[in-house]
Formats: C-alpha cells, sequence, structure tokens
C-alpha cells in the first residue's frame, strides 16, 4: 500500500471494558473519568509522545447534560492533567459521534489543518438516561412520523419491511454473545481495554478490565423466550437482540502519515475514505447501506473489495437488512463481526464509533486482512462509514 | 501482635495485619496521647514485620474515629508554640511512616470519621466507608486548622476546591458525597467492610490495584499550575473570609497554609501546616472556641444525668396556646417524631399556629431537606383541639399562653386537672417565678418551667426550671423532652427571669443607661455587633418586641429593684408610647420593611432617632469603643456572676454555654465568663472600677469583689 504524506493514520486505539448500565462496575465511575483513563492508559503506551503536540482533542458525546454538559472533551483533557494550550471539542452525530470525530481528524489532516488528533467518545448511559430531558417539536410531525423519535419502533419497522423473523434476530444476537465470550476468552480484546477504576456489585474497588456486558449462557432459546420490548403486542424485538444500555468511552490516535514517521510512531492503519448519509427517520436503522456506499465510491471501490465488516449492532433487526443489502449475508465465510458487537459489548452512543473502528482493526490484524469497513446507524435516519487499509 | 490501651495488632492470613483502635473505657475511639504513642509502637512492629502483605485499618467500635482528645488540647495549647509543635509531631511521624510503609493500607470506617481520624486515613492508600459513615475536618470550628497533614493530604488527594471547602466550612459529609469528591474509594455495606478491605488487598498483591500513584500524588507538590493555584486560592479566600468573618480567622488561614504548601513536598508542606497550626492554637480565639466545645460536652453530660433516669421517653406531648412560641413548639415536635395536641382556646390561634407549623415545613421542603411525605407526616402529628379531650393520654405538656401570672396559674390549673397523675407540665414562661406558679397546681412536684427561646425552631437552648417543689423525675422527663426535641436543656434553679433573662435585662439596663447619656443608639449597635454580638441590643430588642421587653423589664425590676429601678424614662417606653413596638409593628429603633427572602429589612429610622433625641438630646456624649464595651457587658457579668454565686447556673461551663445558644453571645469569645478569664483580673477589675460610680448594676457584691481582685480565673487551665 502506498501512503501518501497528508494521509490520516491510525497509530493506537483502545477503549474502555463495557459497563453494564443499570447498577454496573461504573455506577460510580462518571463519563469524563472513564475517559480520562482511557486516553491516559493510551498516551502511556507511547511514552515517547508529546500530548502538547496534539491539534485538537474531538469527543463524541450524545447525552450532553449533567456530567456529560459543557463540552465534556475539555473536561475530560484538564481531568487527565494533560496541557492546556490544546483545544477540545464535543461532537454530537448521535450513535455515529465519534465515528465523526474520526471523519473530521482525517479532514483536517488531509486539508494539512492538523497533524495530530486524539479522538473518541463516550457515554454514561446509566448516569445518564437516554429519553431524558428532550424536548422534541411536535411540528415535526408535519413531514416525520412522531415514532421515528423511538429507535426500537424503527428497527422493528425496518424488520417487517425486510421480512425479518424473530428467529433470525435471536440466532444472530446469540451469535454475537458467543463470539465475544470466545473473544474474551483467547484474550482477543486485551489489546483494545484498558482497566478503569469501577466497583464489584459489592461496592468493593477494582479495575475494570473484563466486558461485563457479556453473558456466557444466552441460547437461541433462552433469547427466544424474552417478551417484545418496544411493541408488546406485534414486535419482534426483544432486550436480548437490542444493543446494551452501557457505560463505556474508545480513543484513537490519528495522525497525518508524514507526522507518525517523524515520529517513529506505529502506522495501524489509514482512513481510505469516508461517508455520512441520511435516510427517511423511520427506517434510521438502514443508514449504513447509503453511507458506505458513499464511502467506497469515494475511493472506488466496491463491496468485493472490502474483506470485512465491523457494523454496530443497534438491533438485531437492523442489522440484518443492512447486511443482506451490502451482500455479507451471501458468502460462505462470516466476515462480519467476528468478536460480537453491540449486542454483546453495548452501545454507548458516544464511544460505539471509535470502539467499532477499533474492533474492526483488532480483527484486520489478527486475520491479516487488507481493507475493511466499519459503519454504525444513526437516529433520526443517517448513516455513517469509514474505509479503513490496514498496513503491513 | 500488640495489644494496647487504644489499639491492637492481629495478624490474618497471608501476611495481612489488621490494625483496630478500641479506646478502653470509652463509647468512641479518640486520638488521645495514649493512642499516638501506641501508634508509633505498632509501627515499629510493622516496619519490622517481614512477611508483611498489607494493612487493614479498623475500629472495634461503631464510631471510627472522632478526632484528637480535645480534652488534652487546653494544657498543650496554653504551653505555647514549641510544645504544640511537638504535640503535632509525633503523629504526623506516624501518619508518614503509615503511608511509606512498603506495603497497602486499607482504612475500613463504619461511621464517624473526624478530624484526626480522618487525617489518619488520608494517609492510607484505601478508603472504604459504610454507606452511614459521616467525614470531616471540623478543626476550625475549634479556631485551628487540621495539624496532622489534612490541609496536606486533602488537597492532593482531591483537589484544592474540595479541600478548601471541607477544611474552611468543618462540615461533616455523608459516605456518597465523599465517594464523589473522591475522598473514599469505595462505599460498601458495612457487613461487607472487612471483605472490601481483604479484597482491596488482594488485589493489590494480583497486580490489579496499584498503591504507587496514589502516594506520588500524596508526597508530590500539587499538580494546579502558577495561574490555575492562584485563581483557586484567591478566589476561594474571598468566599471563606465572607463566612467565616473577621472573628474566626482558622478558615483563612487554612486556604493560606494550603496554597503556601502547593508548590512543596509533602514534609515541606507538613511544616508550613505546623507552623500555622502552633499560631493559631495559642490563639485566645483558639482557646475560646475549644472550651465551647468542651462546655457543649458538658452540657451534654449534665443532661444525660438526668436522663439517665428516664426509662420512658415523651409519647404524646401537648402545647397550650398557638401563639408564636407554642406554634414553634408543636412544630418542633411534629419534625422530631414527636405527635402533639395544640390546644388554644379560639380557632384563630389554631389556625395560626398551624399556618406557622407549615411555613417552617414548606421552607424545608423547598430547601430540598424534607420530603413531601414526611412534611404530611409532620404534619399530621400536630392534633389541634380547643377541648383538653383526650389529655389523659398526654405525658407532656408544655403551656404557653400570654405572659400573665393570673392567666398561666387559671390555665394550669385547668389542665392539671385533665391530665393522669404522672405527666410533667412545664411552663414556657419567660420570667414569671415557676416556685409561685406551682402554688395553684395540686402536683407542685409534676410541675417545672420549659423556657424557649424565640424563633424555636432556630434556637438551641431550652432552660429547664427547677421550683421548690419540682421533683427530679420531672426535670428527668422535661430535660429529655428537650433533647429530643433537638435542644441543649440546660437545668437552672427558679428565680426572676431565670438565667438568660435574668442577665440579659442588665445588659439592656446598661444600653437604656447610655441612651440616656446622650450615646447614639445606633452607635452602640455598631460597636456591640463589632463586638461579636450578632445584633446590637437596640436591633436585638426590636426583634424581641418593645412591649414583650417592657413588661418582662417590668417584672425583673420588681424582683431586683436596686439594679434594675429605673428613675428615667428609657428610650424604649418612648418608642413604646409612640405606637413602635419593633419588628412585630413595622418599626421600633430600626424600620422593616420586607426583604427578598422573607427576612424583615432593617433600615434606619428617622422618626425613632428624633422622638429619643427629643427627650434625651440635651446632650450628646461621644465614648471609645471599650467604655461603651464594659458599660453593656459589665452588668451582664456582674448578674451572671450572681448567678453562679447563688447556685442559679451550676457551673461556669453551663452558663457559657447557655449564654452562646441561647442568646447568640459570640462564640470566638467562649461565652461571658471565659472572656472574663481572657482578660484576666486586672482587665475585669479595671472595667468594674472605672463603672462603678454609675450604681448598683456595675457593682459586684463585696465578697465576690474581692475575690475577683485576686483572680477572675472561672475556668482551671488544666481542663
Amino acid at each position: 500500500m502506498s501512503l501518501n504524506p497528508r494521509d490520516a493514520v491510525i497509530v493506537d486505539y483502545a477503549r474502555s471494558a463495557m459497563g453494564r448500565s443499570k447498577n454496573g462496575c461504573f455506577r460510580h465511575t462518571r463519563a469524563d473519568d472513564i475517559s480520562a483513563a482511557v486516553i491516559q492508559g493510551l498516551l502511556a503506551r507511547h511514552p515517547a509522545f508529546d500530548p502538547a503536540e496534539v491539534d485538537d482533542f474531538i469527543w463524541g458525546c450524545v447525552l450532553q447534560r449533567e456530567e456529560q454538559a459543557f463540552n465534556i472533551a475539555r473536561n475530560i483533557w484538564l481531568l487527565a492533567g494533560l496541557p492546556h494550550h490544546v483545544p477540545a471539542q464535543t461532537v454530537n452525530r448521535l450513535c455515529g459521534s465519534s465515528m465523526a470525530a474520526l471523519h473530521t481528524a482525517t479532514a483536517n489532516i488531509r486539508s494539512g489543518l492538523g497533524n495530530i488528533y486524539l479522538i473518541g467518545g463516550v457515554e454514561h448511559l446509566g448516569h445518564l438516561p437516554m429519553y431524558e430531558a428532550i424536548d422534541p417539536n411536535p411540528r415535526l410531525g408535519l413531514s416525520v412520523a412522531k415514532a421515528a423519535g423511538n429507535m426500537g419502533i424503527t428497527a422493528e419497522y425496518l424488520a417487517r419491511l425486510h421480512g425479518v423473523q424473530r428467529q433470525q434476530m435471536d440466532e444472530f444476537s446469540a451469535r454475537s454473545h458467543q463470539l465475544a465470550a470466545q473473544a474474551r476468552d483467547r484474550g482477543a480484546f486485551q489489546r483494545e481495554i484498558i482497566p478503569v477504576p469501577g466497583h464489584t456489585p459489592d461496592g468493593f474497588p477494582i479495575l475494570v478490565a473484563e466486558d461485563e456486558t457479556i453473558r456466557d449462557n444466552v441460547t437461541v432459546d433462552s433469547l427466544a423466550e424474552l417478551k417484545p420490548v418496544f411493541d408488546p403486542v406485534n414486535g419482534q424485538i426483544t432486550a436480548g437482540s437490542s444493543s446494551q444500555l452501557s457505560d463505556g468511552a474508545s480513543a484513537m490516535l490519528v495522525m497525518s502519515a508524514e507526522r507518525a514517521q517523524s515520529l517513529g510512531l506505529p502506522i495501524l492503519a489509514k482512513v481510505v475514505s469516508t461517508g455520512v448519509a441520511g435516510v427517511d427517520p423511520s427506517i434510521m436503522g438502514y443508514g449504513p447501506v447509503p453511507a458506505t456506499e458513499k464511502a467506497l465510491k469515494a475511493a472506488n471501490l466496491t463491496m468485493d473489495d472490502i474483506d470485512y465488516l465491523e457494523l454496530n449492532e443497534a438491533f438485531a433487526a437492523q442489522a440484518l437488512p443492512v447486511l443482506k443489502d451490502l451482500g455479507m449475508l451471501d458468502a460462505t465465510e462470516e466476515r462480519f463481526n467476528l468478536n460480537g458487537g453491540a449486542i454483546a459489548l453495548g452501545h454507548p452512543f458516544g464511544c460505539s464509533g471509535t470502539r467499532i473502528t477499533g474492533s474492526l482493526l483488532t480483527i484486520m490484524a489478527d486475520k491479516g486482512l487488507n481493507l475493511g469497513v466499519a459503519t454504525m446507524c444513526i437516529g433520526f435516519g443517517q448513516g455513517i462509514s469509514t474505509v479503513l487499509e490496514r498496513l503491513n | 501482635m500488640y495489644q494496647g490501651n487504644t489499639l491492637k495488632l492481629t495478624a490474618l492470613a497471608d501476611g495481612v495485619v489488621e490494625l483496630t483502635f478500641d479506646l478502653q473505657g470509652e463509647s468512641v475511639n479518640k486520638f488521645n496521647a495514649r493512642a499516638v504513642t501506641e501508634l508509633h509502637e505498632a509501627l515499629d512492629l510493622l516496619e519490622q514485620h517481614e512477611e508483611l502483605s498489607g494493612v487493614l485499618i479498623t475500629s472495634a467500635k461503631p464510631a471510627f474515629m472522632v478526632g484528637a482528645d480535645i480534652g488534652e488540647f487546653e494544657g498543650v495549647f496554653a504551653a505555647g508554640p514549641d510544645s504544640i509543635a511537638h504535640y503535632l509531631k509525633q503523629n504526623i511521624r506516624n501518619f508518614n511512616r503509615l503511608e511509606d510503609l512498603p506495603v497497602p493500607v486499607v482504612a475500613l470506617m463504619d461511621s464517624h470519621v473526624l478530624g484526626g481520624g480522618m487525617e489518619l486515613c488520608l494517609a492510607c492508600d484505601f478508603r472504604i466507608v459504610a454507606p452511614g459513615a459521616r467525614l470531616g475536618l471540623p478543626e476550625t470550628t475549634l479556631g485551628i486548622i487540621p495539624g496532622w497533614g489534612g490541609t496536606v493530604r486533602l488537597p492532593r488527594l482531591a483537589g484544592a476546591d474540595t479541600a478548601v471547602e471541607w477544611i474552611a466550612s468543618g462540615r461533616w459529609y455523608n459516605a456518597e458525597t465523599a465517594l464523589k469528591r473522591g475522598v473514599v474509594d469505595a462505599v460498601v455495606a458495612s457487613d461487607q467492610l472487612h471483605a472490601a478491605g481483604l479484597h482491596t488487598l488482594a488485589q493489590c498483591r494480583s497486580g490489579h490495584l496499584s498503591v504507587q500513584p496514589r502516594r506520588d500524588a500524596k508526597t508530590q507538590p500539587l499538580k494546579l499550575n502558577i495561574i490555575e493555584a492562584g485563581l483557586a486560592f484567591e478566589s476561594a479566600k474571598g468566599v471563606v473570609a465572607a463566612q467565616a468573618g473577621k472573628n474566626y480567622p482558622a478558615p483563612l488561614t487554612a486556604v493560606n497554609v494550603m496554597q503556601q504548601a502547593a508548590g512543596l513536598e509533602r514534609d515541606a508542606a507538613l511544616a508550613v501546616e505546623t507552623e500555622a497550626f502552633a499560631q493559631l492554637a495559642a490563639s485566645a480565639t483558639a482557646q475560646a472556641l475549644v472550651r465551647v466545645f468542651l462546655n457543649d460536652q458538658v452540657l451534654a453530660r449534665q443532661a444525660k444525668q438526668w436522663t439517665k433516669q428516664v426509662y420512658t421517653p415523651v409519647q404524646r406531648a401537648a402545647v397550650l396556646g398557638a401563639g408564636i412560641m407554642g406554634g414553634g413548639i408543636a412544630y418542633q415536635s411534629a419534625i422530631k417524631g414527636i405527635s402533639v395536641k395544640l390546644k388554644d382556646i379560639a380557632q384563630t390561634g389554631i389556625d395560626h399556629g398551624l399556618a406557622e407549623a407549615n411555613r417552617l415545613l414548606t421552607q424545608r421542603v423547598e430547601r430540598g431537606r424534607l420530603d413531601v411525605a414526611a412534611m404530611g407526616e409532620a404534619l399530621n402529628r400536630i392534633e389541634p383541639t380547643l377541648s383538653y379531650d383526650g389529655f389523659s393520654e398526654v405525658d407532656m405538656v408544655v403551656e404557653a399562653v400570654v405572659e400573665r401570672a393570673d392567666i398561666k396559674q387559671a390555665v394550669l390549673g385547668e389542665v392539671e386537672a385533665a391530665l393522669p397523675t404522672d405527666a410533667i407540665l412545664a411552663s414556657n414562661t419567660s420570667t414569671i417565678s415557676i416556685s409561685s406558679l406551682a402554688k395553684s397546681l395540686r402536683r407542685p412536684e409534676n410541675f417545672c418551667g420549659m423556657h424557649f427561646f424565640n424563633p424555636v425552631h432556630a434556637m438551641p437552648l431550652v432552660e429547664v426550671i427547677k421550683g421548690e417543689q419540682t421533683s427530679d423525675a420531672a426535670i428527668a422527663r422535661t430535660v429529655a423532652y428537650a433533647q429530643a426535641l433537638g435542644k441543649k436543656p440546660v437545668v437552672v434553679q427558679d428565680c426572676p427571669g431565670f438565667l438568660i433573662n435574668r442577665v440579659l435585662f442588665p445588659y439592656f439596663a446598661g444600653f437604656a443607661t447610655l441612651v440616656r447619656d446622650g450615646v447614639d443608639y445606633r452607635h452602640i449597635d455598631r460597636v456591640m455587633e463589632n463586638w461579636g454580638w450578632p445584633m446590637g441590643p437596640a436591633y436585638l430588642l426590636d426583634v424581641v418586641g418593645l412591649d414583650t421587653a417592657l413588661h418582662a423589664e417590668n417584672v425583673m425590676a420588681q424582683a431586683f429593684p436596686e439594679r434594675l429601678q429605673r428613675d428615667f424614662v428609657s428610650a424604649i417606653e418612648l418608642l413604646h408610647g409612640a405606637g413602635r413596638l419593633g419588628q412585630k409593628s413595622g418599626g421600633g429603633f430600626y424600620e422593616y420593611q420586607p426583604g427578598k427572602k422573607g427576612k424583615p429589612q432593617k433600615l434606619a429610622s428617622d422618626e425613632a432617632v428624633s422622638l429619643i433625641k427629643a427627650q434625651a438630646g440635651k446632650q450628646t456624649l461621644e465614648l471609645d469603643d471599650a467604655t461603651i464595651v464594659a458599660r453593656m457587658m459589665v452588668p451582664m457579668a456582674v448578674e451572671l456572676i450572681r448567678c453562679l454565686d447563688e447556685g442559679v447556673v451550676a457551673s461556669a461551663a453551663e452558663a457559657d454555654a447557655a449564654l452562646i445558644y441561647g442568646l447568640g453571645f459570640p462564640p470566638f469569645r467562649g461565652g461571658v465568663l471565659c472572656w472574663l478569664d481572657s482578660i484576666g483580673a486586672e482587665g475585669f477589675n479595671a472595667m468594674l472600677s472605672a463603672c462603678e460610680a454609675l450604681g448598683p448594676l456595675y457593682q459586684l457584691p463585696p465578697e465576690a469583689r474581692q475575690r475577683f481582685e485576686q483572680s477572675p480565673m472561672f475556668y482551671s487551665r488544666a481542663g
């Protein structure tokens, strides 16, 4: 692979373990504390790198209130005791927030606005319940279904439009937990996870180094017993086939290729192209399809060129139509989410973009793959996608 | 491994040693001199223990550690700065050695973690508390600062702002707040504390938790750079100085100490703390505030002596008269969980009393200090009534009808007939003799005085007055009821005015004389407020109500004509005659307008000034501040010494405490008697001599005068 000096490259990535939002390990640990611990851990891996050289610290976060209010990015940077002259901004593209941070860093690097960006995102859904303190405009109903504001209902709708059955959802979800458990057991997440202070169920202080969200005993049968949560009468989606409410942060160090080389830092991958697209809000779960098509087109690629896909599992009901239309269900060999996805690991909104991009890098390195895509759906009808090329 | 009088060492499995505090013969652990020595010895053993892998610090008592033994302070403080520094250094060394042990140290705390106990925990690597724990560094409320490293470790652990807030306020904080602030590492159920400690040590052994970054943070300079430290401390100083006021230097000193030490490593920072502590501790303010603390303990001990005799606490109280005082007492009962009948002769009175209770409860709800359900429960505990029906179930009655002996006697007789024979009846009178009120009763042994102060919910003191025939059991039940109401009872003997009004009215007489002589009352207020009183005498009279004051003054003058019978028309009478009754009528010495938060706003009154000038205005007298203070305070001091000599109040400690809780006497002066001690024999005698010519109000009885020519020491220094 050839590198242009102004290519945006990923030097390192990391995440916290995922905590359950309901009485989980991070119930006494704030969003900014989790984030600060993750970036401190990431920077500690590169003692020769001076964080004073960061051009901007860009952090994704959706629920920007209470402990996540007031430009949490800046607060995280200061909390981590990092140099005050480095600026910071918080970005919000809902579930795509930290991937949007990656895109901003990429665009800035390519355009020569800067060379070094520390990016990532966080969400503490335990401390900040999703649907509190919002006030949607009732007149939005002139152009959009009110139910489009309820992600689970849009996923039910998408599943119905695409004929996805309950059985398929449960199979998909069981796979997510099983693969995540296997990945954990063989140490596949060690590369990603930076231990963060938290507490045991009894309240004992610990460093949390393992995902709390993975359930070892999940089977298709056990999932089949769960009741639908969004549409109790006609619905098919259960808590078990939805991404888990969880707390966590992820981060990535992104540079221009020339700066990474001059600093002697490892180049894991380059950002080949990016894409964002809108769809009807009522089928927001379909967003990854047009977003990925856009990203591929920008790089003159097609899905046939792509070795592997990391897709955010907002809902099995939404992931299955996306995988189908991106042609990922046709292949004999599975080429997506091999370490499990958000159904097993959880979906802390602001965190997930760089979390799945990191998960993609882990698998690509493990399997020696070349081209990969990370993509996710976004509430109110958007998708976001990133094409990465791994450097050997 | 080690068994001392205050602590012990126990070897547990895996090289863990548990250090347990358990002060023999006491209900709480205190860091007394013995504990300091024993900790030193225990550390010797821990340092020599080759297999040591970790240390747990625990308490055998529910309260982990309430701090240093304040009873030891007086002797140490009086011996001067060198002795104070020496006293501190022993435990500073102990805590440093604890912090420097080659193994992790975990402190496990069930409840109170205060002062020196808190500083011990700050020297540990991990702090784990139970949900009911209360933590704090209350040293500044004693006029000192934390002296065993609290000002060094807290800002390094939790940040300068948290440290400033905790140390300057001296407040206690709950476990949840401590966890949020990063002062503790975990909150676990009480019965899980030990397991949590062992688990934490195991996590350290396996490398999952590390202590070194924690120790580095506590031993290195603050991480704030110069610019940030500048704003952190400078902005804090303004707030702290405003809150503390000029008479309480300790909170601001604490901020200054933390600022000076911000750039220093542990040992140098500790030296800054020690020096400032020694200076503060040697000050009269610290000694007075320590005296206040010790006096408060005396008060509590005395109350306990009484309540030991009470086997059944008050279950069902009743209040007669739903006026300001009656309504306030009913509210206080209800909020403290005691059902209370509120009896009045008129529905309008009841309505007024209930409205007052509702107002106070609403205020608490609005401040987030009470939830709505609890407010409803409190209101339900007040049972309004116009008759004595159901009084046969009442075990404690407080009579709070108008301050007229004939009416009180009639009401007391009436209610007595409706009560069970063992019920206790108390009169909330401010001046009328209890023994005389008892004359109309069939069971005078069950009768005593219970004098609340206005506003009842806010004023801590309750005078419990023993009449000639009052039984000990009646006093005991009344003291217990006062405590159940959250009040501080002081038991006094019967005399007109009891203790508080007996010494307050001579003070007001001093004021009347000054005004008669042409001193501007606004200036007197300024001087006395500057001296430390929360309100000057004119302002206080307005709050009391000039009609009430005049009425009480008459009662007192009849009782003590030699000292209190006036031969001139006082300013109070003038204003009263013009319909100016004080705050309640919108104006007295000052005008009052409704303020922002419901608190009346005090404004100057041209009318009052000219009224007083017209009468007494032939002369204007300007006196220096010291003379004004002497002419105000000597009458109060003289009367208080009389009370002490007559046995109206049992001890100097109780007398001083009562003045602080009942009158708002400035705590930084320790009380009137503590203040006399601080100015010494010479100072007091000079004041007495200067005022002698003003009359008996300013003169001690000859034998007392003789005694005080030698020395006015009311407290022995040994403590």
